[in-house]
């Protein structure tokens, strides 16, 4: 009698069990080993990115150009380091939208940058180096918004500053008078051997995206390729690696989409949305195109962080880092790199000088009343595309754009930064930094 | 039966017919001692899994953050709502943490949370419709796909889930997907909505069905179909005139039936979602009551943006975000007197912050406090600040002190060469002054910069009636009104311009037009009944 009723108690017992089990997602491993291990790969599917890591003084960091007066705001829209005179040395090159104006950061012999102003161009938002004329030297190309804060007058423009080899820049506008433009970037986008141009108008409610076809001697014929409000980027990259130049497109607004158009070789392009924010506020604030994996075809590094979707401008919770990896046939498949309030400028480098290519990037926007909320800090790659959050600084606040290269000539990339204190508190205020990179061993690699 | 027997045959007792009729008791008795053994089993494993279920769920509950980042309310809140779901991690107390982590903007103990809430009661949709939005939020498309589907197979008529289900279809490039989860969030009801909660005012708005028929639009226009996606934002624009989306979708397919005005500078919307509002309504946190205060300002919702800001004020009180929006609201409400002590709070938190001090003084401005105005403005302008700049020169214009203000409209244009307010209050300036030929290149500049702004058309074709120039007059006037057919100042000047021109009958015309937009209007009143006077 005992046996069969053990048997049949156990068995009961043992249904419910299952039973109550079976209601849950946990396992019967679960309930006896309650406390579980921490999971690498949980933590990043469930969006947390890695556990932060200790802060490891990466860079060392000076102000450079003119000096900042407590009254100041300064506004730098975008820097980029290039060798505008061809001397050997990396200098910068700013859009400087408190002074209306685009800089040149010169570095001399002694590794001092004396600054320079090329030319006054109302907001400019982007700014880059190219010799569009083919004739040997750097010209300047710059995205003109108008002003840098939303309006829907048609106030943009790109314009080229045309080095006339002795480092003398005249200005000449390519187009004006149309929605406010962000971004410009050159390359051959019909195969015929000179310079087109992508061109990204943030606009306000009435952006577009257009490439401007160089019909030679400074005449550019213009090609709208979509009118929607709110682009940021227009980059130039073999994005489906088929030989020709493609136009990888950032659309924020209340879109959040990346898109690209694809080149046929010959300047027709076909339009794919590759990612899209369900999230209208998502807050998309920069792309780089770079082989972030390191597997030959180029994926898209990407933050969101813009904090202009309500007043006064603040960092969201759902702003950070994230890479869409190219998988072929224009598919990209979306990851999440880390959180961090106000991300902007993503660049891709290798830090840490361990072959892998690790992320560093900006935030104008933090929690600023928090005095430990970081302003620049780096992703450290582990190799396996597995990243740890380190904190670079948190003073000064306020950088909106960074770049990256070897700014010293010792092989290691450094980070150029610009801030931007559109908003309170303005007791940590910068305008240009070099971080010289202090890792011993680090060498350059970047897009 | 053969234990029976065998048990007869065994005992060798008296015959069966001779015993009482007990036969049955052992039978019941085993029969409840096997019920109540199986009952004690089973409840014992009830009990023993439930507490290492409830064990399990409690060491998988998300840690706390840390550093708390969140102000002190929420901090509290979560810290109650993390102690009472370790205590018992029912599904009740584990949902209710959840929702205390999203109500205090910590998305990833949320998420996780939610997840913890969905095992312990998987028949409850909201668990997994919250975690859904939470993914979306950050971008995790795929994440948020599952959560809402799981919605949907919970609660098929879900019409919200079923429009993010097509948003994020349509994102992907899943454009049939998107498709089908828009038709059916177009016909489906919020009628299984929570009830109103206590408190939180509700958002009038845009339906669901307008929001799903918009993404239809754009599965029409990215499939090609121009024509189809114009009918149906026309009909969208037609049924819901303010919805601002809509309008410029329409405007950038070149269709004149969308009204520039309704999308210049208004920020999309999204739909109104009563199960979100009870996150809302719990929060301690305020950058998220601000956040959907200020949805509630672009609908107009004024009631509910009051009540959020109210409520991010108990949050926090010192921050200089909250008090900034609780002035802009009292503002809003034309209540000058409370938004000026708000922007005191604000500069007392920030003293160094020139937008506190430009607001400061605008509303002092506005209370006609003009001293107290230029005293704040000065300050400001030790920033280099366009705007800062324009609203002195506003306060020294209106103070009659031209020269001054004219200098500060000029550093307003050098910062801000785009800055039409400015251009034209210099114009207006000029002109007053009886200097119409150097108000006129500002207002052409200033139309060059924002060409939809009707005033400076206006004043424009005031300059040139004031130098004689009747026939540009007249095109500047008719170019406001094509503009706004109702700007009375417009149809005044054009009868002017009408007038000198000789064509009386079209004058008297636009003066009775402009009378009849504006009853009090004294120029036009004046003009008619002098064109009225016989010879």
């Amino acid at each position: 009698m005992k046996r069969p009723l053990l048997t049949a108690a156990a068995l009961g017992g043992a249904a419910v069990f299952a039973w109550q089990l079976s209601r849950t997602d946990l396992s019967l491993r679960d309930l006896f080993d309650p406390s579980p291990e921490f999971d690498l790969q949980d933590a990043l599917a469930d969006g947390r990115g890695i556990a932060r890591g200790e802060p490891i003084a990466v860079f060392a960091p000076r102000h450079v150009g003119s000096v900042v007066a407590a009254d100041d705001r300064p506004l730098v829209a975008n820097v980029t380091i290039v060798d505008l005179d061809q001397d050997g040395r990396a200098d910068i090159l700013v859009a400087d939208a408190a002074a209306n104006r685009v800089v040149w950061l010169q570095q001399g012999s002694d590794s001092a940058f004396a600054e320079r102003d090329l030319a006054s161009v109302a907001g400019p938002a982007h700014v880059t180096a190219v010799d569009l004329d083919r004739d040997g030297d750097l010209d300047v190309l710059v995205a003109s918004l108008g002003v840098l804060f939303p309006n829907n007058a048609p106030i943009g423009a790109v314009v080229v500053l045309e080095n006339n080899g002795r480092q003398q820049f005249t200005p000449r506008t390519l187009i004006d008078k149309v929605a406010r433009v962000s971004d410009v970037e050159a390359g051959d986008l019909d195969g015929d051997g000179d310079l087109d141009l992508a061109v990204a108008q943030f606009g306000y409610d009435q952006g577009e995206t257009r490439w401007l076809e160089n019909k030679g001697n400074w005449q550019f014929e213009s090609h709208l390729l979509q009118n929607l409000s709110g682009g940021i980027n227009a980059v130039i990259a073999d994005a489906d690696s088929d030989g020709d130049l493609d136009i990888v497109s950032l659309i924020s607004q209340e879109w959040e989409e990346i898109y690209i158009f694809v080149n046929d070789g010959r300047g027709e392009f076909t339009t794919t949305r590759v990612f899209g924010a369900a999230n209208e506020d998502f807050g998309s604030s920069w792309i780089s195109v770079v082989d972030l994996d390191q597997d030959r075809d180029p994926d898209i590094l990407y933050s969101n962080g813009d904090a202009f979707d309500y007043a006064p401008p603040k960092g969201r919770n759902w702003n950070g880092v994230q890479w869409l990896e190219n998988t072929g046939r224009l598919r990209f498949t979306y990851h999440r790199i880390g959180d961090y309030p106000g991300a902007s400028s993503p660049q891709a480098a290798d830090v840490d000088g361990d072959s892998d290519l690790d992320i560093v990037v900006v935030s104008a926007y933090n929690d600023w009343a928090r005095p430990t909320a970081q302003s620049l800090v780096w992703f450290q790659n582990d190799g396996g595309m597995r990243f740890t959050m380190r904190d670079l600084a948190n003073t000064p606040t306020h950088l909106l754009t960074l770049a990256i290269g070897d700014v010293n000539a010792d092989g290691r990339p450094d980070l150029v930064t610009g801030g931007a204190h559109m908003s309170w508190p303005y007791d940590r205020l910068s305008r240009l930094m070099i971080w010289t990179n202090q890792w011993p061993g680090a060498s350059a690699q970047q897009r | 039966m053969a234990r029976r027997k065998r048990a007869t045959t065994v005992s060798g007792g008296p015959p069966l017919s001779a015993l009482p009729n007990t036969t049955r008791s052992p039978r019941v008795r085993t029969a409840l001692i096997l019920v109540a053994t199986l009952l004690a089993a089973a409840a014992g494993a009830w009990l023993v899994s439930t507490l290492l279920i409830g064990r399990a769920v409690a060491a998988r509950l998300p840690r706390l953050p840390n550093p708390v980042t969140a102000p002190r309310l929420a901090a509290e809140a979560m810290a109650a709502a993390d102690t009472a779901a370790r205590r018992w991690p029912s599904a009740g107390a584990t949902a209710e943490l959840a929702m205390t982590y999203h109500a205090s903007l910590s998305s990833s103990e949320a998420i996780k949370a939610y997840a913890l809430a969905a095992s312990r009661d998987p028949s409850d949709w909201r668990w997994p419709y919250y975690r859904g939005l939470l993914l979306e939020e950050r971008g995790d498309q795929v994440g948020a796909q599952e959560a809402f589907s799981t919605v949907i197979l919970l609660a098929p008529a879900h019409g919200l889930a079923r429009f993010h289900l097509g948003e994020i279809a349509f994102k992907a490039g899943r454009l049939a997907d998107a498709e089908a989860a828009y038709l059916v969030a177009q016909a489906a009801t919020l009628t299984d909505a929570p009830a109103a909660t206590d408190h939180l005012p509700p958002r009038r708005g845009i339906p669901l069905s307008a929001y799903a028929s918009l993404g239809l639009a754009r599965v029409q226009l990215d499939r090609g179909d121009r024509q189809g996606g114009s009918e149906r934002l026309a009909a969208i624009v037609r049924a819901h005139p303010d919805f601002g989306t809509a309008h410029a979708l329409l405007r950038r397919l070149g269709k004149g039936e969308a009204d520039a005005s309704l999308d210049d500078g208004r920020a999309y919307v999204p739909p109104s979602d009563p199960w979100l509002d009870t996150i809302v309504a719990r929060s301690w946190h305020s950058d998220l009551l601000l956040k959907h205060a200020a949805i509630a300002g672009r609908t107009g919702a004024t009631a509910r943006r009051e009540w959020l800001v109210r409520r991010a004020l108990s949050a926090s009180p010192q921050g200089l975000d909250v008090l900034l929006e609780a002035a802009a609201t009292e503002r809003a409400a034309n209540r000058l007197s409370e938004a000026k002590d708000f922007l005191r709070q604000a500069e007392a938190v920030a003293p160094d912050d020139h937008h506190t001090l430009v607001e400061q003084g605008r509303t002092l401005s506005e209370m006609g406090r003009l001293a107290e105005a230029e005293a704040v403005l000065r300050r400001a302008i030790r920033v280099r600040d366009a705007t800062a700049e324009y609203n002195l020169a506003n306060v020294l214009d209106r103070m009659d002190r031209w020269d001054e203000a004219r200098e500060h409209y000029d550093r307003a244009i050098a910062i801000n060469p785009y800055h039409a307010r400015a251009m034209n209050n210099l114009g207006i300036g000029f002109s007053r002054r009886g200097d119409p030929l150097r108000a006129l290149p500002l207002y052409r500049r200033a139309i060059e910069v924002a060409p939809n702004v009707v005033d400076s058309y206006t004043n424009l074709s005031a300059a040139l009636g004031a130098l004689g120039r009747f026939p540009e007059a007249l095109e500047a006037t008719d170019a406001a009104i094509r503009l706004d057919p109702a700007a009375a100042d417009a149809h005044s000047n054009r009868g002017i311009a009408l007038a000198q021109l000789g064509r009386r009958d079209e004058a008297r015309a636009a003066f009775e037009t402009a009378v009849r937009l504006v009853p009090t209007h004294t120029d036009a009143r004046r003009n008619l009944a002098a064109i009225n006077r016989p010879y």
